[in-house]
């Protein structure tokens, strides 16, 4: 991998997160896209990223409030002591 | 996005009380008459989110729900400061990050994570283990990611350190934009994006550690 071949996926991968949470401005996105189609072995550090990020969500997503704390939490605000 | 009165930059251990403490704003907050049927109708429907991360704040249920309790009791108190038409959710976020922080960071005790290494990071950590993974006749998906459990996923957000893990659920659990995430957090937006680079490097990192301790590609030679 020469100099700037290697220049280039550093640069990529170091936008793959901000590429991820659309905060990249048109033209970088463009750039980072671009670069993606290009290179196999970004794609593929980019689809890591966004599997593990994908893992991370679906695992604490999945949790719920227990169904008591909701009761608990409006009984408590009608307490008279409160507002 | 002004969630809030701007609260100071440095110094969280006052930081949700200065919602109360700031001046009146010209334009009115929830009128009092209505904070019931609005906390009840609008504030409740983020408690699923807001207890969600709690947990992975606290790291267990029963502090999750005291946490809850105390952030719902001041998103009560400070909803005549609450601009309907605003971003409702990220100003319950903040509240329960600033109640998050005064009730459990005691001072001084962020943990340093300056000596986290970076100097592996050029290319991530993904192509050090797809080439691994690659001589071993597998792929990194079957080999770390397929065999995770919901345990091993929560175990390594919950070993980040506290800025750091909910920089990330703020971003990957809840959506928020980074402005969202730098208002919530007290925190400029480039110091969330370094939080987030780092926090999701280090969660990688458990992640890979936990695979390798388990046994990835048939143990370390």
């Amino acid at each position: 991998m020469d100099a700037d071949a290697k220049a280039r996926c550093v640069e990529t991968v170091k936008l793959l997160g901000e590429f991820l949470d659309r905060e990249l401005t048109s033209c970088e996105v463009q750039t980072v896209q671009g670069h993606l189609d290009r290179c196999p072995p970004c794609l593929k550090v980019y689809r890591f990223e966004e599997r593990v990020r994908r893992l991370v969500r679906v695992t604490c997503v999945g949790e719920c409030a227990p169904s008591d704390l909701r009761d608990q939490i409006l009984a408590r605000l009608k307490r008279p002591s409160i507002s | 996005m002004q969630v809030v009165t701007v609260v100071p930059r440095q110094g969280y251990s006052q930081s949700a009380m200065t919602l109360s403490e700031s001046p009146r704003q010209p334009r009115a907050g929830v009128p009092s008459e209505e904070r019931e049927s609005f906390f009840e109708r609008e504030v409740m429907q983020h408690l699923d989110a807001l207890y969600r991360t709690a947990l992975r704040m606290t790291r267990n249920p029963q502090d999750a729900e005291d946490l809850i309790q105390e952030t719902m009791l001041r998103a009560f108190r400070f909803l005549d400061r609450f601009e309907p038409g605003t971003n409702l959710r990220a100003w319950l976020f903040k509240i329960l990050t600033n109640t998050y922080i005064n009730r459990y960071r005691k001072a001084s005790s962020e943990p340093r994570v300056d000596s986290l290494d970076d100097s592996d990071g050029d290319l991530s950590l993904y192509r050090y283990l797809d080439s691994e993974a690659a001589s071993r006749g597998g792929s990194v998906e079957a080999q770390v990611l397929d065999r995770f459990a919901e345990q091993d996923i929560k175990t390594a957000i919950e070993a980040l350190p506290p800025q750091y893990r909910i920089t990330v659920l703020l971003a990957d659990v809840e959506g928020f934009s980074y402005n969202d995430i730098a208002e919530i957090t007290n925190v400029k937006k480039g110091t969330v994006m370094s939080r987030l680079f780092r926090g999701r490097r280090l969660l990688q990192k458990a992640l890979i550690d936990q695979a390798k301790s388990a046994g990835f590609a048939g143990g370390k030679q």
